[in-house]
């Protein structure tokens, strides 16, 4: 694993000016959208555990090996603005963690707005996140392409702020390979081509094998396979 | 894998390593097959066929990203150029005998055509020919395209309510001058053609493959009858052998800059020339402490790489608030420097080559630096033929407000940053910059984004988006574009066009109680003063001091002596009341385009004076329409008339309106015209007072001022200034011009007969005369150019030369409209904001029942120049509509302020005789 994010002080003031345009991000997810026609873990899933317990699990994880931890934040300090409850809250998850990686849902179809996403994530970074994730695959709203945008730009900042790359994770609805791709764009466009390495870059996605499979087995033979032709993803 | 390896694509490995997008596997160029199949020698497409004269010279049709030659068309002469007006013109009539339903029906299949068959090769010539990228041209530029072909054509389809009685002009030219897209085009055209004119376009050799398709598309099934559409490629001087053509009854130009437009209508007296479409200019985009900075600089980046399909590259201000200013540049040097520069031809391309002719703005950039400015430059990546033709994107910021970069629009993609303190001050500076086509605003904080968007001048305003274009949402702030019916409008003729049979004597033109220049001054400035709370209150406020008046009225009893007649109190009521219950509702209606929704209200132009010279009295139902607007009015009026607009006022006072927003000046002369003019009021209605000289006042552009002639009363509104002038540019005959503009001790204007063309070449040698001094005409003694016999009539060789057409009014005699100011429509958007106000919106609305009422069926438009189109009025509503579709026709169009001469009295005669 790349270098580990250390996090930094509680910055308020990188999030206190946020303003995210949603229209403006929905018409410039579409528009990559169109070129391109041109061209899972503690506190699962809710991040309603209570702190201490989800602490708990995390060194028992962490004593039994795990190397990443993936983490849940809880989504009423978001709701009601308590960033400093929230920036407490990961980073003694991060402590707890040790030397393991950890990863920060932060179950974005439940933040209420893309405003939120962005300042979650910031707040996630600073305290100390090696990756941040859209959500858990199981909210009713995952990984939306506006989402991924906002996400991606707090990262960029985070980046110019301390030098840090924090990695980005999308989780949840993707199930094409064309879906895939997009995301692929995306990070191109809004993060650069550096991020596009696994250290930085994961999609959660467990239906999407599937359909990769299925575009090479057609991109190989022309045709696409029969169900029992591959192994069950 | 095979298919991997039959593109040639790099081991995976390596892919993985560099992640770069691999190939498109396209076939053939769709454009490149289109120009194969006519052996790359094109023609040109005259009445349904392919015209191919013979022992032509060749002119060569050159990519815009390489240079390199793709096709030749042969060189356009006077001879083809007479083929394609008698084409057009003999498939005039029965053009426009089929009928609205036909022709739009017609218009929708060639759209339909456009869209399905030959979409790819319409959009691969494109970008060949233009170099724009093809994600563009084959996206979002024929996207808007299509529409703005559609929606006249359905338009025409349905019959539109307010073109009952409108006949087509005839064979309409239409000149592309300079780098011009095809919704550009189409945006002329779709109106033109859905009116029932036939359509005559020159180009330049560049530009002619995709139009030549667009005429090959029309000819083919027979969408369009042959001849309605004809295309022609020639050398630029071309469009000077129009003046040839009587038969070619208006001229429109799209996209040459203001100057270019200026030396090539007045260089070239051919008729009706009007400036359509697209104008150059840039872009201005004001960014504020609230704005949601990465969607800002990903827009504005955007931009940058390629500019909205109407404008042509102008490049882009862009007005940071200070807070915000740092993060913003940061955002947009990461923008910029992840754009793909490239061929245009490739489907990941960003940012292509500069459009062809545009010099890149190598000089400006240089100039910026050695101030002291800092320019980050992206290189250019390896290019096709080293790339000349490419200009890296570069983004200068810290140069000071006197820069050349901010001075003068630079093509391509560049971008000025400069940080501002306030609103306020982004909208002084975007007030200030030259040349600027439309503005946004970026700002999660929707009252200063509403409030800096309301103050700034621009004719479109977005509100956080930089793309919104639509017909139906006002596309560039042009004058006609909010309304459909106003954009085939500008095609049409109106039905009352006919000159009337009246024939009145001329006032004196100086008489003692004229008003002098001070008093004039200071009942501007009054109005002046006035103008921001009267047009900034509530619809509902101004239609409540309308009703007052009107009560007032009713229990007031008009005196003949005033020259109030019982009948003419009743008309004035009713025009009160009409209004303000018209002004209530005027709130604006939300419009949906695609992308967001637009609202579009109306805006008062400020002040509008009114000169009325005529010995009968002022129509005053003039006057509420024009207040219920929220304009101010100075009204210098005759004796006869001076009485009842006292009265008016003293009503509409009680009633709450403020002293300055009606002032009343007593005059009669001919002069107070010119005078008022001099005052620079947003509007000017002269009713029969010295149209000439007026002309000559107006002709004069403001020092400095490429775009706006903000000197005069037409700031902005060139296209109605140009308009005014043509029925002097139509051809060179002979007109009076008066060798001295401030009245001789008698009292008289001597006038001298002169061409033309004489006329107008010597005035614009002395503008700068005329301009330095605005309240006495020294210079106009350079404009005496040949002394002829002393009075003649204005108009017998002008009536000759329109054949079957009704003489136009001549021009002394003409009851002039002249339009000018900032007011119109302002748009705002819901969901992406967005604003626009028409820039050059006319003198407050007349109302249709003029026509047959105070003015006696005089039924005279107020169409200044022959083939253009009836002057619009401040507001055309977007309320109302249906109750008005009921009362006796109200049209929106400018009607008869005073009968105009007919041609047969010179009115110029009586002055003769003083």
């Amino acid at each position: 694993m790349a270098g580990r994010n250390p996090g930094t002080e509680l910055e308020l003031g990188w999030i206190s000016k946020v303003y995210v345009n949603r229209p403006a991000v929905v018409r410039h997810a579409e528009q990559i959208k169109k070129w391109k026609t041109v061209k899972v873990a503690a506190g699962f899933p809710s991040g309603q555990t209570p702190l201490e317990a989800k602490l708990t699990e995390i060194r028992l994880a962490v004593e039994y090996g795990a190397r990443e931890i993936d983490i849940v934040i809880s989504r009423s300090l978001v709701l009601t603005g308590q960033w400093e409850g929230l920036y407490e809250e990961i980073r003694l998850c991060r402590a707890a963690c040790g030397e393991a990686h950890m990863k920060t849902i932060l179950a974005t179809g439940e933040l209420g707005s893309l405003a939120n996403v962005y300042k979650a994530s910031m707040i996630a970074m600073m305290a100390g996140s090696d990756f941040i994730k859209t959500s858990t695959g199981k909210e009713v709203e995952n990984a939306t392409f506006p989402v991924g945008i906002v996400m991606m730009r707090a990262i960029k900042e985070y980046y110019w702020q301390t030098g840090y790359k924090v990695g980005f994770k999308p989780a949840g609805g993707i199930r094409t390979a064309k879906e895939a791709i997009t995301w692929l764009m995306l990070v191109k466009e809004e993060l650069g081509v550096e991020w596009l390495t696994p250290e930085l870059f994961r999609l959660g996605a467990s239906s999407l094998l599937g359909d990769i499979e299925q575009q090479v087995f057609y991109h190989v033979t022309g045709s696409y396979a029969l169900q029992h032709e591959l192994a069950m993803a | 894998m095979a298919a991997l390896v039959a593109l040639g694509a790099a081991p995976v490995a390596k892919i993985f390593a560099t992640m770069e997008e691999g190939p498109i596997p396209a076939g053939i160029n769709p454009g490149e097959a289109w120009l194969e199949s006519h052996g790359r020698s094109l023609g040109h497409f005259v009445a349904g066929t392919w015209l191919k004269p013979p022992g032509r010279m060749s002119l060569e049709c050159q990519e815009a990203a390489t240079g390199r030659t793709v096709a030749v068309v042969p060189a356009g002469d006077s001879s083809d150029l007479a083929a394609a007006v008698a084409a057009a013109a003999a498939a005039a009539e029965a053009w426009a005998g089929l009928g609205g339903p036909e022709r739009g029906q017609r218009l929708t299949r060639l759209a339909t055509t456009l869209d399905s068959d030959r979409r790819g090769t319409m959009g691969a010539l494109l970008a060949l020919a233009g170099g724009r990228p093809l994600c563009q041209t084959l996206g979002a530029d024929l996207d808007l395209g299509l529409r703005l072909l559609q929606v006249p054509a359905g338009g025409a389809q349905l019959g539109l309510p307010g073109l009952e009685g409108w006949t087509p002009l005839g064979v309409v030219a239409v000149v592309l001058a300079g780098p011009c897209s095809l919704s550009a085009l189409l945006w002329k055209l779709g109106p033109l053609l859905a009116m029932g004119n036939t359509a005559l376009v020159l180009s330049s050799p560049a530009a002619a493959p995709p139009l030549l398709l667009l005429g090959e598309l029309s000819g083919e099934g027979a969408v369009l009858p042959p001849g309605v559409l004809n295309v022609l490629a020639g050398p630029p001087g071309l469009c000077q052998a129009l003046r040839a053509h009587p038969e070619v009854t208006s001229v429109t130009f799209l996209g040459a800059a203001q100057e270019e437009l200026q030396a090539l209508v007045w260089g070239s007296p051919c008729r009706g020339p009007r400036l359509g479409g697209p104008r150059g200019g840039r872009v201005v985009v004001i960014v504020l402490d609230s704005a949601d900075l990465d969607s800002a600089a990903a827009a504005i980046a955007a931009t940058a790489a390629t500019p909205p399909a109407l404008f042509p590259w102008g490049g882009c201000v862009v007005l940071a608030q200070d807070a915000v200013a740092v993060a913003l540049e940061q955002r947009l040097r990461a923008r910029l420097g992840a754009l793909r520069v490239g061929d245009p031809l490739d489907p990941k391309t960003e940012v292509g080559p500069l459009p062809p002719g545009t010099p890149p703005p190598e000089g400006v950039v240089q100039e910026a630096h050695e101030e002291g400015a800092q320019v980050f430059q992206v290189p250019l990546p390896p290019l096709p033929e080293g790339g000349h033709r490419f200009y890296p994107p570069t983004l200068i910021s810290g140069a000071a407000l006197t820069s050349c970069c901010l001075r003068e629009p630079a093509p391509g993609p560049l971008l000025v940053l400069l940080p501002v303190r306030s609103p306020n001050e982004a909208v002084a500076v975007a007030s200030a910059l030259p040349q600027t086509v439309a503005a946004a605003v970026w700002a999660q904080d929707i009252t200063v984004a509403l409030d800096t968007a309301d103050r700034l001048p621009q004719g479109l305003v977005w509100l956080n988006a930089l793309d919104l274009l639509d017909p139906s949402g006002g596309c560039a702030g042009g004058a006609m574009d909010t309304d459909l019916d106003e954009a085939l409008r500008e095609f049409g003729c109106p039905p009352w066009e006919q000159p009337p049979e009246v024939d009145e004597p001329l006032s004196p033109l100086v008489t003692a109680d004229d008003p002098g220049d001070p008093d004039l001054a200071q009942a501007v400035a009054a109005a002046r003063g006035a103008a921001p709370g009267w047009g900034r209150l509530a619809g509902a406020c101004r239609a409540r001091v309308l009703r007052g008046a009107a009560a007032a009225l009713w229990g007031g009893h008009g005196t003949p002596k005033d020259g109030g007649s019982g009948d003419t109190d009743g008309s004035l009521r009713r025009a009160l009341l009409r209004w303000a219950a018209r002004v209530e509702r005027g709130g604006g209606a939300v419009q949906e385009v695609p992308g967001g929704r637009v609202l579009v209200t109306r805006r008062p132009l400020g002040v509008v004076g009114v000169a009325w010279g005529w010995p009968r009295p002022l129509p005053l139902e003039l006057l509420p329409p024009a207040l219920a607007l929220g304009n101010c009015v100075v009204v210098a009026a005759p004796p006869g008339g001076a009485g009842p607009v006292q009265r008016l006022r003293k009503a509409l006072v009680a009633a709450g309106l403020p002293g300055g927003a009606l002032m009343v000046l007593p005059g009669n002369s001919r002069g107070s015209g010119s005078r008022l003019a001099r005052q620079r009021p947003d509007g000017l209605w002269l009713c029969g007072t010295d149209a000439v000289p007026l002309l000559l006042l107006l002709a004069a552009p403001a020092p400095g001022s490429c775009c706006f002639f903000t000197f005069n009363p037409v700031s902005s509104t060139f296209r109605a200034h140009v308009n005014n002038l043509t029925p002097w540019l139509l051809l060179d005959y002979p007109v009076a011009m008066p060798s001295n503009l401030e009245p001789d001790p008698q009292g008289c204007v001597r006038l001298e007969m002169v061409n033309v063309s004489q006329l107008l070449e010597t005035l614009v040698q002395n503008l700068g005369v005329l301009q330095g001094r605005p309240s006495h005409f020294p210079g106009c003694a350079h404009l005496r150019c040949q002394p002829g016999p002393a009075l003649t009539s204005l108009a017998v060789r002008h009536e000759g030369t329109l054949g079957a057409r009704q003489g136009p009014p001549s021009p002394a005699g003409h009851g002039l409209v002249l339009l000018g100011g900032v007011g119109g429509a302002l748009g705002l958007a819901a969901a992406a904001w967005m604003l626009w106000r028409r820039p050059c919106a006319q003198v407050g609305p007349l109302e249709g029942t003029l026509g047959d009422g105070c003015l006696g069926g005089t039924g005279g438009a107020l169409r200044v120049g022959d083939t253009g189109d009836a002057v619009g009025v401040g507001c055309p509503g977007v309320t109302g509509r249906a109750e008005d579709t009921g009362s006796t026709g109200e049209h929106w169009e400018v009607l008869p302020l005073s009968p105009p001469q007919p041609s047969q009295a010179p009115p110029t005669s009586e002055q003769d005789g003083t």
